[in-house]
């Protein structure tokens, strides 16, 4: 969260390469965890995509910092959602394949553990509908309330609250049935 | 269970995921769940991939703001959005179809002949041909047998020749005089009607072809033949007060006064007939002087009576439809 976000808003409007930077920073963690939830293959070039279209439309935009962290997920929302029709086929969960992680980690126990307990999580979410997916990792990753996540899929909070507790009862069987812990 | 007891462990459970959601301390039969929630949010906490090139341009540089943008602050002269708008309208033409362009280039070609005839800011010099154009064109589209060979010519009749009408200059107007002989085509008398008055209105060089004069002369018909045709060289130069002629009693044709019995049936006898026989201005004014109130804005205002003494401006349509209507000794 940023601390003076009017500020750097008012900096990023006229083109501030450096509240452009600070507005990145703040966000591209969680919209590349998002992107990852919902089962993207390239998540990096889906999230440059997503950064470009927020930078350059952050003039248009208006609101304080729970809108414009909505408004970030719903652009990067309408791209799973964009990729998904030109694919034309569900999405299809990515394995996880942590020899292809090019990302640095503190040491070599950590990453593998760490590496572990993700494809564990992306293994759990791919058995969950696409829309419940979506309201979990929005809800979770994104740190998002229900009325932001409605904002965010484009449905009424009572159907994100079912989508949500629809999500949780199937985690819970599926974790009760594996039984092993995370 | 009750629908109150439903309620109270639905939302016990919408709690209990609440708790779990948000990652505050849940219950402790949640913990396989509450294990996975915290891994999922721990994925928020991973290294930024890389950005791409254009987002790393964006992060380094910026954007330009847009009120410093010199291409987009300088503003457009005018004179370029007209030359512009003008292009585009000479694409669109140039992009028609041959039929198109030949329809367009018709309509214009009528629309500058029509507004040269009936625009009296015109020059004479192309006033004249103009309305001579213009008369042709609505003779063929008339009722009238213009030119039709087939048909009998018409009996002329000879009106009492007439001098000149004066100008101010003191030159006639040319075709004013009306001789056997003259100038004016066949048709072209007052006893041809429709015709008749197209000619007259070529020949006299007044405003006379404009439609409006054509019903003026329509009102002249109902009484004097071609009378109304005066009302449209009101107050130009040219015209001349012509005294009013004697009564002369009406034919038992039922058709106006100035009409005589060699006319065509197909022609003027139509125009007269179609006046309704209860009008009351239609036969008994027929042997006064009739000028149309109207000066051109109204051809269908019932015409006043000039009393036969009174003077009044007529086009030598009137006068040859009085000489015609006087008796031959």
């Amino acid at each position: 969260m940023l601390d003076d976000f009017d500020g750097v808003l008012a900096r990023a409007r006229v083109g501030s390469a450096e509240a452009f930077t600070l507005l990145y920073e703040d966000l591209v963690r969680p919209v590349a965890a998002y992107l990852r939830g919902r089962g993207v293959a390239d998540v990096e070039d889906v999230t440059s995509e997503v950064f470009v279209a927020v930078l350059t439309g952050v003039r248009g935009f208006d609101g304080d910092q729970a809108h414009f962290r909505s408004w970030v997920f719903t652009i990067a929302h309408r791209r799973v959602v964009d990729g998904w029709r030109r694919g034309g086929r569900r999405p299809t969960p990515v394995p996880y394949e942590p020899a292809d992680d090019a990302r640095s980690a503190p040491s070599a126990e950590s990453d593998a553990l760490a590496a572990l307990g993700e494809e564990r999580v992306q293994a759990l979410l791919g058995e969950l509908s696409p829309d419940q997916r979506d309201v979990l990792v929005l809800r979770i990753v994104g740190d998002l309330t229900v009325d932001q996540v409605s904002d965010v899929v484009g449905k009424k909070p009572g159907a994100v609250k079912a989508l949500q507790r629809r999500g949780l009862a199937t985690l819970r069987r599926n974790l009760t049935v594996e039984g092993v812990p995370l | 269970m009750s629908p109150f007891d439903d309620h109270q462990s639905m939302s016990a459970l919408e709690h209990t995921d609440e708790l779990v959601v948000t990652g505050r301390p849940a219950p402790p039969t949640e913990a396989e769940l509450t294990s996975f929630v915290a891994a999922l949010r721990a994925t928020a906490a991973d290294p930024a991939p890389r950005p791409s090139v254009a987002l790393s341009a964006l992060l380094r540089d910026g954007l330009a703001p847009p009120s410093l943008d010199p291409v987009a602050a300088r503003p457009r002269p005018a004179r370029a959005g007209r030359s512009a708008g003008w292009r585009n309208r000479w694409r669109s033409v140039v992009g028609l179809g041959l039929a198109a362009k030949i329809v367009l280039g018709a309509g214009v070609a009528v629309a500058s002949v029509g507004g040269a005839a009936t625009i009296d800011a015109v020059p004479d010099a192309v006033q004249l041909p103009a309305r001579a154009v213009v008369s042709g064109v609505v003779g063929l589209f008339t009722s009238d047998p213009v030119g039709d060979p087939d048909l009998p010519e018409p009996a002329r009749v000879v009106p009492t020749p007439t001098t000149g009408v004066p100008t101010a200059s003191g030159a006639e107007v040319p075709g004013s005089t009306e001789v056997p002989g003259s100038t004016e085509p066949p048709g072209s008398t007052g006893s041809d009607g429709l015709r008749g008055l197209n000619g007259v209105n070529g020949l006299n060089g007044l405003n006379g072809l404009n439609g409006l004069n054509g019903l003026n002369g329509l009102n002249g018909l109902n009484g004097v033949n071609g009378a109304g045709n005066g009302s449209s060289a009101e107050g130009r130069p040219g015209t001349v007060d012509v005294p009013a002629r004697p009564a002369v009693p009406i034919p038992s044709t039922g058709l106006p006064s100035g009409v005589p019995s060699g006319v065509p049936s197909g022609v003027p006898s139509g125009v007269g007939a179609q006046t309704p026989p209860d009008l009351p201005s239609a036969v008994p004014q027929a042997n006064g002087l009739l000028r149309s109130t109207t000066s051109g804005s109204s051809a269908v205002s019932p015409p006043t009576v000039i009393p036969p003494t009174a003077a009044v401006d007529l086009g030598s349509a009137a006068r040859k439809a009085a000489a015609s209507a006087t008796p031959a000794p």
